[in-house]
């Protein structure tokens, strides 16, 4: 925001009785550093969405189909006439996908001032901007796993729309042990945050529920060449089934396909099904017993098909986007169009903008039907999703008619949405 | 030992050798070292992806296809990054800055053109990588075959170091100057050099496709690596930098071994630095690099 000499004497003035009086100077502030929007109820200030999206670097295509919900919610936000009546208006920004550039974006952003922000996408991109942005006091949602993302005492103006590491290392422990059956579990995780706080949470729900523990955990680095090492210490190591957790699509292929070579063949369960197209050389053998964690309202009963629905039609939606390209699921599971829906009716409810009073508004959410998933918050939980929302699907059902594209999986045996 | 450690640390490694010689294709006439040389390796691999999924194009026939739009895209680069940076400063450091440049651009178009779903290559046949165990060595056919390949390039580069153009090449490393005063052309060979070590950064793609997947992200880790080994085995140095590439790819597997994997690129490092500290000019002692 341009800030001329006059208005600059006058803030000060303002400033300097503030401090006197003791009123008047969070306006003030606000209106100069651009944290939030400052608007009160009745303003007919214009919606300012932060966008935060790598568009350069070699990951750029890659991440097109992650904002997909996004640009379908707008479209709909816009074609309903806006928030309060004014179309929203978009502050674009490059991070290159990289947590580094996080805080220069951020204090790009808040110049501009924009009352919500939504992304970055990736957990180590989306803990650094949470942390820049915290000081501006806008509402965001940014789409890392990261349970530090869900914690509303530390990133007080941010929302985690979609479910954590914890609650996916558990909800995969849980299948293999309980449901399965299986006593020897192996760990396949990479050396990062991501895989420490997975591997965390798997053993310990092991250690605490079922007085049980890996058989193996092997740990490799994001960037290993080859996995075959790994995978031949978790074949000796006995292990019947492999909780498989890698930030890098390259290692959970690199993985299958060193399994495929060794002809170590185990159960898996890991936290991402995409990239089906990835695994046709892979034998059907081993894809056949690759299952996953997905949203329990993407799932249908093994033998049957998704019924028809609030989600059956956001799909729908978001195979008709244009910007979903071949990543249908990915485009799916983002949790940017349940929080622009939320954020509408939320601005629409309370007839205000200012993110203070939105914050307390998204505090109170509870059971609010997303497109993906039930969603609910307090001042101290920004997690949105519980354990319910988490279900167990197969990989190999992304090719069946009935998957949408992918977006809907088949359950895994025994898995229950 | 050698399941776990040698074999899978030869494989690699020669795939790191085959990185550092293609360094020193273009190092010899030039002084430059290409730092988009990772990313015409992934080039070639994803490449290679596309004809393999797209065509029906013999595996030979495809290997040479992308061997060639390679090297055109590395004379490219050649043409617009290299060669206007030498024409004003033969011995000046801007190569740095537009090598580099040249390989965010290729990044940047990547980015727009492929996701960074990983695609996997099969090997040629007959070879595959299915593992095989003899004697208790377990081994796939398509690994020895990259072993071959990488000692027959390093052999073949040996042998044309012989000829005419190899000991001109040879002359421009050591006096570019005096060579061109003697009648050889440094820009030629410079132009040459680059289709060289494009087409070699080609085929690199194309065996490490098989291997590691071919993605948009490959490039840069067997850059690092790369250069590594070329360090290692002594700049300008074919032999070396294979016999260094394949330290390499031995630390590399040892390390998954033995080592976490967070400690294996400083494990990497404190053994170059071992390596540079008894030789600083490598392992070879390499001619390029000489005291005067």
């Amino acid at each position: 925001m341009e800030l001329s000499r006059r208005d600059l004497l006058w803030h000060t003035g303002r400033l300097g009785l503030a401090a006197g009086v003791g009123l008047g100077a969070l306006p003030a502030l606000t209106a100069c550093g651009g944290t939030g929007s400052g608007s009160t109820p009745g303003d007919a200030e214009q919606a300012k969405l932060g966008w935060i999206q790598p568009k350069t670097g070699p990951l750029a295509a890659a991440y097109i189909p992650a904002y997909a919900g996004a640009r379908l919610a707008l479209k709909e936000i816009n074609k309903a006439g806006g928030l309060l009546g004014e179309p929203v208006k978009l502050l674009e920004e490059d991070d290159e996908g990289s947590p580094g550039t996080q805080p220069t974006v951020a204090q790009r952003l808040l110049r501009r001032g924009p009352q919500m922000v939504l992304g970055p996408t990736g957990s180590s991109q989306a803990v650094a901007s949470a942390a820049a942005l915290k000081r501006g006091s806008v509402l965001q949602s940014a789409w890392g796993g990261a349970d530090t993302l869900g914690d509303g005492t530390r990133f007080p103006y941010h929302y985690q729309l979609v479910f954590n590491t914890r609650l996916q290392a558990t909800a995969a422990a849980r299948y293999l042990y309980e449901v399965r059956e299986v006593r020897k579990i192996g760990l396949l995780i990479e050396n990062s945050e991501f895989g420490e706080s997975i591997r965390k949470a798997f053993v310990n729900m092991l250690k605490d529920t079922y007085q049980a523990k890996p058989v193996s955990i092997q740990v490799f680095s994001p960037d290993a060449p080859d996995l075959t090492p790994f995978i031949k210490k978790l074949d000796r190591s006995g292990a019947e089934a492999v909780g498989l957790f890698s930030g890098q699509p390259q290692t959970t292929a690199l993985s299958l396909q060193a399994m495929a070579n060794t002809g170590f063949a185990p159960m898996i369960v890991s936290h991402d099904l995409n990239y089906v197209e990835a695994y046709d050389p892979i034998p059907k053998k081993l894809l056949e017993r690759f299952y996953g964690t997905t949203y329990a309202s993407l799932s249908y009963p093994r033998g049957g098909a998704p019924t028809t629905g609030p989600a059956v039609e956001y799909a729908k939606k978001i195979l008709a986007e244009p910007t979903t390209g071949e990543l249908p699921f990915t485009a799916a599971v983002a949790p940017y169009y349940d929080f622009l829906t939320l954020l509408a009716e939320i601005v629409t409810e309370q007839g205000t903008l200012d993110p203070a009073q939105l914050k307390t508004a998204f505090d109170q959410v509870k059971g609010y039907q997303g497109a993906r998933s039930k969603l609910s918050f307090t001042p101290e939980d920004h997690n949105g999703i519980g354990a319910e929302g988490i279900a167990i699907g197969t990989l190999l059902s992304a090719k069946d008619k009935a998957s949408m594209g992918g977006i809907f999986r088949e359950l895994a045996p025994g898995s229950q949405a | 030992m050698i399941n776990d450690i040698l074999l899978p640390g030869l494989v690699f490694g020669s795939l790191y050798g085959l990185v550092a010689v293609g360094l020193n294709v273009l190092y010899r006439p030039t002084h430059v070292l290409n730092f988009a040389q990772g990313d015409l390796i992934m080039l070639g691999a994803m490449f290679m992806a596309v004809i393999s999924v797209g065509t029906a194009l013999p595996w030979p026939l495809a290997a040479i296809a992308v061997a060639v739009t390679v090297a055109t895209v590395a004379l490219i680069e050649e043409r617009v990054a290299v060669a206007p940076v030498l024409r004003r400063a033969v011995h000046g450091v801007g190569w740095v800055i537009t090598t580099l440049a040249f390989s965010l651009i290729l990044n940047q178009l990547v980015g727009k053109l492929w996701t960074d779903q990983p695609r996997m290559v099969a090997p040629p046949g007959p070879l595959s990588l299915r593992t095989h165990t003899v004697a208790g060595v377990q081994f796939s056919s398509y690994q020895l075959a990259v072993i071959l390949a990488a000692l027959g390039v390093v052999i073949a580069l040996e042998l044309h170091s012989r000829t005419r153009t190899g000991c001109a090449i040879r002359a421009v490393a050591a006096d570019r100057d005096a060579a061109r005063l003697r009648g050889i052309d440094p820009d030629r060979l410079s132009r040459r050099a680059f289709l060289l070590g494009g087409a070699l950064a080609g085929l690199t793609g194309v065996l490490a496709a098989p291997l590691i997947l071919a993605s948009v992200t490959m490039g840069f880790g067997l850059l690092v690596k790369g250069f590594f080994a070329a360090v290692v085995g002594g700049i300008g140095d074919y032999r070396g930098a294979l016999l260094a590439g394949w330290i390499v790819g031995l630390i590399e597997a040892a390390g998954a071994s033995y080592v976490s994997p967070g400690a294996q690129t400083a494990v990497l490092f404190a053994v170059t630095l071992v390596i540079l500290m008894i030789r600083p000019a490598g392992l070879r002692q390499s001619g390029v690099l000489h005291r005067v």
